[in-house]
């Protein structure tokens, strides 16, 4: 059975240029009421050595991965079983790279794919030419504190919306890229994840990012899922195309005192299709909502839209797709 | 103790997003290894470069549509030059020191490495230190390195 469970998926020690001791980010995150975090330093995974030989250092399951920091682009590669060099990878020939991470059972994120870079941060925007996104497994869509506020993080959901309408199945996450504490408290969005029985390992979440079962959330809990027939289809299945039924639930209990503090209401739903808005919720969303629709071939998402962070008709969750055959 | 290498490099914008690998044989074992690694200037002092710099960067990154926000080039000045250091054993990887730090010492020994790095027995054979090059906005650096070998009975200081 899948649970889905809540993760801070880009996290800095000490190990690169975090401040956080590795024992100090695991209690942080706990703090969070994060169920996992994955641990991805800047080009060195000694943070997880230090880890495996001091079990004690850790309450929280941490995620095996690491920062591809390269000069071209940011990559978070989670769960490989063995190291590939980040340090002569070029824009033209990045799918060499990503297929070699792959044949090592490595999952591959691009992170802050937007982000402003050189001189302000060579190497944080995406410069990388990907020929085949089947080499890629998600995108951070999401990323820093209070993600509704960035410019770049639209432009990133942009581009995850593009390659999906080129149907290419890539899961959404989302990563504080995570280096230190502040001193009150940030808002700091979450990566739901579908894990087997709720068990949390690198390779039952590497498991499910590859199966697409993801959400990212600003606050609320969001459960999606569509009925067609007899069978019930929930994020990352594929379903048949034609008449089916939608239900969604969000759950504003999970981790409230974490996020509701900065204020983010649900105010509309919306079911978002190939690219185009097939469905918006009449009024003030409600916590469990069903309707039907048709679905043609592509892929189907859910989204909440509402107020977060003083502003208004902000996206404050998506989920990864349903694909539709 | 014995040092092994102490090079001087002259870095430059067009070195940027590059890797320069400096090789050295250790010709015996040794107890550990000291990597001292200093870079200069680390803040782009010519503001005028900054500025000019910046406002690029900006019209690149930053769509017209989301940069009124953008207005001040001081808000990301001091422009800073980032050279890394990542280390290799016989084409094996032992990690990298991806700090901001200008001024870094780094050890590796088979019971204890610096952070970035895992621990790894200061054997005879190829080593080689890569700087990473990403980012030179000054004219010029001034990049130096300093190897030293311990023996058994000697300790470099325990909190690097």
């Amino acid at each position: 059975m899948i649970q889905y469970k809540a993760f801070e998926m880009h996290t800095h020690t000490l190990h690169s240029d975090g401040k956080f001791t590795p024992e100090e980010l695991c209690r942080t995150a706990e703090q969070y009421q994060f169920d996992g975090i994955a641990l991805t330093d800047h080009n060195t995974l000694s943070a997880h050595a230090y880890l495996s030989s001091h079990p004690d250092a850790s309450r929280i399951p941490v995620v095996e991965g690491i920062e591809w920091t390269t000069f071209f682009g940011h990559m978070l590669v989670l769960g490989a079983e063995s190291y590939v060099d980040w340090r002569y990878a070029k824009p033209a020939d990045i799918d060499f790279y990503l297929e070699k991470i792959r044949n090592v059972n490595g999952v591959i994120g691009l992170a802050h794919p937007f982000e402003i870079g050189s001189p302000m941060c060579t190497g944080c925007h995406w410069d990388f030419q990907v020929r085949d996104w089947n080499n890629i497994n998600y995108i951070e869509v999401w990323s820093k504190s209070a993600p509704t506020t960035h410019f770049d993080n639209a432009l990133s959901f942009r581009m995850w919306t593009q390659i999906l309408n080129q149907g290419y199945r890539i899961a959404a996450t989302a990563g504080r890229d995570w280096h230190w504490e502040t001193e009150t408290r940030a808002h700091a969005a979450a990566t739901y994840i579908g894990v087997e029985n709720g068990e949390i390992t690198t390779r039952s979440v590497c498991d499910a990012i590859r199966a697409g079962r993801t959400y990212v959330t600003a606050g609320p809990a969001i459960d999606f899922k569509i009925s067609a027939g007899q069978r019930t289809f929930a994020i990352g299945d594929t379903m048949p195309s034609g008449i089916c039924s939608c239900r969604i639930e969000i759950d504003e209990t999970k981790r409230k005192a974490i996020w509701g503090d900065f204020g983010i209401d649900v105010s509309g739903i919306r079911i978002v299709s190939n690219g185009n808005v097939i469905y918006s919720s009449p009024e003030e969303a409600k916590m469990e909502s069903s309707f039907n629709l048709e679905l043609k071939p592509g892929w189907v998402r859910a989204e909440l839209y509402g107020n977060a962070l003083g502003e208004t008709g902000k996206r404050i969750g998506f989920t990864s797709p349903i694909y539709v055959e | 103790m014995k040092r092994i290498l102490d090079q001087t490099l002259i870095l430059k914008p067009e070195n940027s997003k590059t890797n320069v690998p400096i090789s050295f044989i250790l010709d015996k074992d040794y107890s550990s290894l000291l990597f001292q690694c200093r870079y200069f200037p680390k803040k782009v002092e010519d503001l005028e470069l900054a500025e000019r710099e910046i406002i690029k960067g900006i019209e690149k990154y930053v769509p017209q549509e989301y940069r009124a926000a953008y207005t001040g080039w001081r808000d990301y000045a001091p422009l800073v030059n980032l050279v890394t250091l990542s280390l290799d054993y016989e084409n094996e990887y032992l990690g990298c020191a991806h700090r901001h730090a200008p001024e870094q010492d780094h050890m590796i020994s088979a019971s204890h490495a610096s952070p970035g790095f895992i621990p790894h027995k200061a054997a005879a054979g190829r080593w080689k230190a890569v700087l990473n090059v990403h980012a030179i906005i000054s004219d010029r650096i001034t990049y130096e390195l300093k190897v030293t070998g311990f023996e058994n009975s000697e300790r470099p200081d325990d909190s690097i």
